[in-house]
């Protein structure tokens, strides 16, 4: 189940900046100033949502990749999107 | 050896003699000394700018420096019989409070950008503590400016050693290289169009240390650009100041250049447009600086590249996850030995009675006299105040 107040479509905010060394990503957000590192199980969900895909497109991918249950991975993959939410690293979008 | 600031002596000598910047610093300083008056030299090396301000009138300065070439101003402040009227602090300013606040406040902590470590914060604090309301800065106002550039070997030098060599992929290399500010000498005959101010820096209300501008910049002939040469222009009071543009004397910032991610090819009259941004981290700065393009005919522009310093380096997510506030630091090895270090610490003991005790306690380190020394002394380092003092 997916959480209920997670837009299903974000974007990467205007102000984060990303380098990418192999399967790992470093983000810095020009506003706050800070830096966010993601694992190569975050970058996969980072490139997910550049490439403009919803939530579930992305958890379905990541659920063919991983031998993980759907709850789990649903669960860590929102408390992931809300950290970044909650940083601004990403917003919701309409489109 | 260099310092903790990056300088050393000869830098300052090369600071001393780079002109016009000189006789401009000595002009306003004249202009600004009152018979009597107090001045503070902040970050002022080996103390030119203080002697000067003596000998211009003023009645006493705090001369301000973490790094130890204050040590040599001390010493010709003696030799020049100023001593008495000179109050040195090695040390941040931020840590500084005057026995009175000062009618001038000099400074040029610059690097080879006005936006640099942590100028602005120190400046802001300098002038809310430091000066007397209505005080006199020096300098008053930096602008960023900027002009296309055109330099093949700029290119060449950031391509070359990662472009289709040994029959191997090295490209994702390119990046690195291509999103620094690269520190290099300009001519004038390598800009592509009239520069533009892009961010302006006033000393006297400046607080916010991040900045961000956007200029557009029309070629004047068609021609392959590089990139973007940077500079600054300094004005230090109503009539004083200087340029670093290229064409103008070197100065000892020099130039630098914002290389594009690939060259691009303009007709006279296309437009570049660039959005720049200097966004303050952990006491430095990356440059964002994202480029689009605009041709001479056209309305609509056209995104180029959207580059930052950022991408010029390695950076490992694991080392930044250490930073994290939600990272849970686990004992290792050393802490116990750090730990015990600096419980040793209680204002009696000396180093060489903490590195015996060391010893004794763990001999399965087999540490030599030596090596305890250097270990306590690495640790205790950190955590004792060792640069902060005023002396006169």
């Amino acid at each position: 189940m997916t959480d209920p107040i997670m837009p299903s479509r974000l974007m990467p905010s205007p102000d984060a900046l990303e380098t990418r060394v192999g399967d790992e990503t470093v983000l810095l957000h020009l506003v706050n100033a800070a830096y966010y590192g993601l694992d190569p199980v975050g970058t996969l969900i980072w490139e997910g949502i550049k490439s403009g895909h919803d939530r579930a497109r992305i958890r379905d991918d990541l659920l063919a990749a991983y031998d993980v249950t759907p709850d789990i991975l649903t669960a860590d993959m929102d408390r992931f999107l809300a950290d970044l939410l909650a940083h601004d690293i990403l917003v919701p979008t309409n489109a | 050896m260099t310092d903790a600031t990056g300088y050393d002596i000869a830098s300052y000598g090369d600071m001393m003699v780079s002109e016009p910047r000189m006789s401009s610093y000595v002009d306003a300083l004249r202009a600004a000394v009152t018979p009597g008056c107090r001045v503070i030299d902040l970050g002022c090396g080996p103390g030119i700018f203080a002697f000067l301000a003596l000998q211009f009138g003023a009645g006493h300065v705090d001369a301000i420096e973490p790094d130890p070439s204050i040590l040599l101003a001390r010493d010709l402040a003696r030799r020049n019989g100023m001593a008495d009227r000179i109050t040195f602090f090695q040390g941040l300013s931020t840590d500084f409070t005057p026995a009175a606040p000062a009618d001038v406040l000099l400074s040029d902590i610059r690097g080879n950008m006005p936006l640099f470590q942590h100028h602005i914060p120190i400046i802001a604090d300098a002038r809310k503590r430091l000066l007397r309301p209505g005080g006199v800065q020096i300098p008053q106002v930096d602008t960023i400016r900027v002009a296309l550039l055109s330099d093949p070997d700029l290119t060449k030098r950031l391509h070359g050693p990662w472009d289709d060599r040994f029959g191997l992929d090295l490209t994702p290399a390119i990046r690195f290289g291509t999103s620094s500010m690269r520190r290099m000498a300009i001519t004038a005959d390598r800009l592509m169009s009239d520069p533009a101010d892009i961010i302006t820096i006033d000393y006297t209300t400046v607080i916010d240390p991040n900045a961000r501008g956007q200029a557009a910049l029309v070629a004047t002939r068609a021609s392959r650009i590089d990139g973007l040469a940077i500079w600054f222009d300094a004005r230090l009071d109503a009539v004083n100041g200087y340029s670093n543009a290229p064409g103008e004397p070197d100065l000892v910032y020099g130039h630098s250049a914002l290389p594009l991610a690939q060259p691009v090819d303009l007709a006279a009259g296309d437009r570049l447009h660039v959005d720049l941004r200097a966004t303050y981290v952990d006491h430095s700065y990356e440059w964002t600086w994202v480029t689009a393009i605009q041709p001479a005919d056209q309305p609509d522009r056209r995104a180029l590249f959207t580059q930052s310093s950022l991408q010029s380096r390695v950076i490992d997510p694991v080392a930044l996850s250490r930073r994290a506030d939600g990272h849970v630091p686990r004992a290792g090895a050393t802490l116990a030995v750090d730990r015990y270090i600096l419980n040793l610490v209680d204002g009696t003991r000396s180093q060489g009675q903490m590195a015996a005790a060391l010893r004794d306690q763990f001999p399965d380190l087999g540490l030599t006299a030596d090596a305890a020394l250097r270990r306590v002394v690495q640790v205790v380092g950190r955590s004792t105040p060792t640069t902060e003092r005023a002396f006169a």
